[in-house]
Order: C-alpha cells, then sequence, then structure tokens
C-alpha cells in the first residue's frame, strides 16, 4: 500500500519536473521585436561580426544572420554577473559549431550608462557586441522585463521567436540545442 | 522504503533548483515611483565629518574614525533592502572593486533596515565586499544628522565620500528612483585620490 502511494507521488512529482524543464528553456511568443535604430558600435570588430559595415544605425533585421539572440543584461544585475561566462561560452559555441551566419549575439543594458556597460564588458572578456539603454527606453518597449531576459529574434520579419529569463538552467550546450531548434 | 524516499528527494530537489535563480527578484517589494528627494541635506563638502558607530551585518560594530589616516571612504546610504533599484546597486560595486582600491577608498553601505533583513538580502544578492550596516536603532540616527533621513523612515539614495582626513569631499542625492551613475562616483573618488 505504502508502494504505490510511493509510486503515484514520484510520478506526479515526476511528471511536474519534466513539464517545467520543458518550460524552462523559451516561452513562445508571437510579436514583433521593436523596429528602433540602435546607434551602430564604432568598433570594426562589432559592425563587421553583425554585417552592418558602413551603416549609422541599424535594426535587428539588419543584422546579418537568421535569428539574433538579443540578451537584456545590467552590470549591476548578480545574475547578469555570474551567467557572464556561461554568455560567453554561448557565443564560442556558435563560432566552433560554425553557426556564425545563423546566429549573432548583442545585448542590450536597461538603465547602464556607456561606462558601465564596459565595465561589465572589461570584468567579464565580453566578445559580442553589448549596447547601453540608459534611459530605459528600449526596456520599456519590452514590458520593462527582469534581468537577464533573452530574446530570438527572426531576421526575417523582426518575429520574437521566444524569450526566455534566468540563467541557463540546463548547461550552456543545451541551451544552444534549444537555439538550433528555433531556426 | 528507503529507494523511494531518495527517489522523491531528488525529484522534489530537481523541482525546486530552477526557481531558486528567480527567488530574489520575486520577493523584491515594488514600491512604485516615490518622490525624488524628501529631505534636507544638514553636511556640505568641507565640512570635517562626524563620527558614527554602527553594527555591521557580519556582527563587528564599525565607526568612521576606523578609516581616519588609512583610507577614504565612500559612505553608499540606500533606502531600503528588499527594493528594486536598491537590489541592482551594491551588486555593481562587486565588479568595480578595482576602482575603489585604485584610489585607496572603502564602500561603507548602510541602511535604515536591522540587521537580520539586510543581512538576509545581502546573502540573497550573492554576498558584497564592503561592510554593510545598519542605522535601524536609534532609527536613522546617522542618516538624519547628515539630513538624508525621509519622511518614512527610510533614507534617501545618498552618497558622501570622506576623506583621510575626515573632510567630507563629495555629496550627492541622487532621485530615490534612480541608480548614481558610476562614473560619477568613480571620478569623484579620483578626485579625492589626486588631490593628497
Amino acid at each position: 500500500m505504502k508502494d504505490r502511494f510511493m509510486l503515484s507521488f514520484a510520478s506526479v512529482l515526476m511528471f511536474l519536473a519534466v513539464f517545467f524543464i520543458s518550460q524552462a528553456a523559451w516561452a513562445i511568443e508571437d510579436r514583433i521585436f521593436p523596429q528602433v535604430p540602435i546607434q551602430a558600435p564604432e568598433e570594426d570588430v562589432y559592425q563587421n561580426y553583425l554585417g552592418i559595415k558602413g551603416k549609422e544605425s541599424f535594426l535587428i533585421t539588419d543584422v546579418k544572420s537568421d535569428l539574433v539572440l538579443v540578451q537584456l543584461f545590467s552590470m549591476y544585475c548578480p545574475i547578469c554577473q555570474r551567467e557572464a561566462g556561461d554568455v560567453n561560452e554561448l557565443y564560442r559555441m556558435i563560432h566552433e559549431e560554425g553557426l556564425d551566419d545563423s546566429i549573432k549575439v548583442l545585448a542590450l543594458a536597461p538603465g547602464n550608462s556607456a561606462f558601465e556597460v564596459s565595465v561589465f564588458r572589461e570584468r567579464y572578456d565580453v566578445p559580442f557586441p553589448m549596447f547601453p539603454d540608459a534611459d530605459f527606453e528600449w526596456h520599456k518597449r519590452l514590458g520593462e522585463v527582469g534581468t537577464p531576459t533573452f530574446y530570438a529574434v527572426s531576421t526575417r520579419d523582426g518575429r520574437v521567436l521566444g524569450t526566455h529569463t534566468g540563467p541557463f538552467r540546463e548547461g550552456v550546450e543545451a541551451y544552444l540545442k534549444s537555439v538550433k531548434e528555433l531556426l | 522504503m528507503r529507494t523511494w524516499k531518495h527517489v522523491i528527494v531528488v525529484l522534489a530537489l530537481l523541482l525546486a533548483f530552477p526557481g531558486l535563480a528567480g527567488a530574489i527578484k520575486e520577493s523584491i517589494y515594488q514600491p512604485g515611483e516615490l518622490k525624488p528627494i524628501d529631505s534636507e541635506l544638514k553636511v556640505e563638502v568641507g565640512d570635517e565629518a562626524f563620527d558614527f558607530t554602527l553594527p555591521g551585518i557580519d556582527g563587528r560594530d564599525v565607526s568612521l574614525s576606523d578609516y581616519l589616516g588609512e583610507k577614504n571612504v565612500m559612505i553608499s546610504f540606500i533606502p531600503a533592502a528588499w527594493t528594486p533599484v536598491c537590489s541592482d546597486q551594491w551588486p555593481g560595486y562587486n565588479i568595480a572593486r578595482h576602482f575603489f582600491d585604485e584610489t585607496d577608498t572603502v564602500i561603507l553601505g548602510i541602511s535604515t533596515d536591522n540587521v537580520p533583513s539586510i543581512y538576509a538580502w545581502v546573502r540573497a544578492m550573492g554576498g558584497l565586499w564592503f561592510p554593510v550596516l545598519s542605522d535601524f536603532w536609534p532609527h536613522g540616527e546617522v542618516a538624519e544628522k547628515f539630513g538624508i533621513l525621509r519622511s518614512d523612515g527610510t533614507a534617501e539614495r545618498a552618497t558622501i565620500m570622506v576623506d583621510k582626513e575626515g573632510v567630507i569631499r563629495f555629496v550627492h542625492v541622487e532621485d530615490i528612483n534612480r541608480r548614481p551613475p558610476l562614473e560619477m562616483l568613480v571620478e569623484a573618488m579620483q578626485e579625492m585620490a589626486e588631490d593628497r
């Protein structure tokens, strides 16, 4: 009798665990990412990476890839600080798997000045472009979500394919796999 | 029976873990937009700083005079633990520590919350490298002496820098709804260090 109860209890827990873990990667969205120009980075390396050479500003849909992962972060956010190494690893894995033409990564920093963004970049040696959002303009347009939040945006039509808030709970490799499934 | 217990414990941990990282954010109280500044300063640049002693969350009392002749001090008042802007201010100083080290400056973080509340909040944020002190009792006495105690008993989001001679070199009361920009603080610390 006790065994049957335990079996039922464990089954419920198992169902809930599978349900929550399957939900942990991406929340499916169906909206257009704000089509607002972002000032192009001065550095050639970032202009080349994004494929926006010569532009003064760009839209997410201008980025030369199939999908852009836009991370909202803050240098003041402890979770963003703890996750920085994983996000760098994600960028590195995208490059090593030859997916540079398919997936690009950039970051927006609500409430952070250019100086504050540079502190975060230097501290964690971040290789992808990061943009300050000092007056929270992007943050407001995106619904004042918490940091870190990732948006997977299709460059074909600017549609948000999925969002994800918090750290990579299943590890970087599993996370990249879930990104590839959105392609 | 023991096997079942193990299975259930593992599954329960599996369920609990994804929520842990979000716990701090979900615990934050949302006060809404507040009156930007609600007090009148009683100190200014050039004044000799008064001494104070407050209990730290590590169980030790800390006095401003502990640093006299040794370190510049940045006194960072935040309004309240477990609120949004405050929870996104001090953790940033963890990755900006080199600016403080380069200018021989220490931070004293102060809140008018009591020690247990501040302790739990700082732990939830993952810890801080500088002393965090409670100005809870007599309530807000130090904040009041600086002229930065708000009418609801919280402190302003204020930064006061005191040099090694005990002279106030920088005073800034930020809109309570915003963070003081890091570059402003770094510039003030660098000026204080260069003038030595």
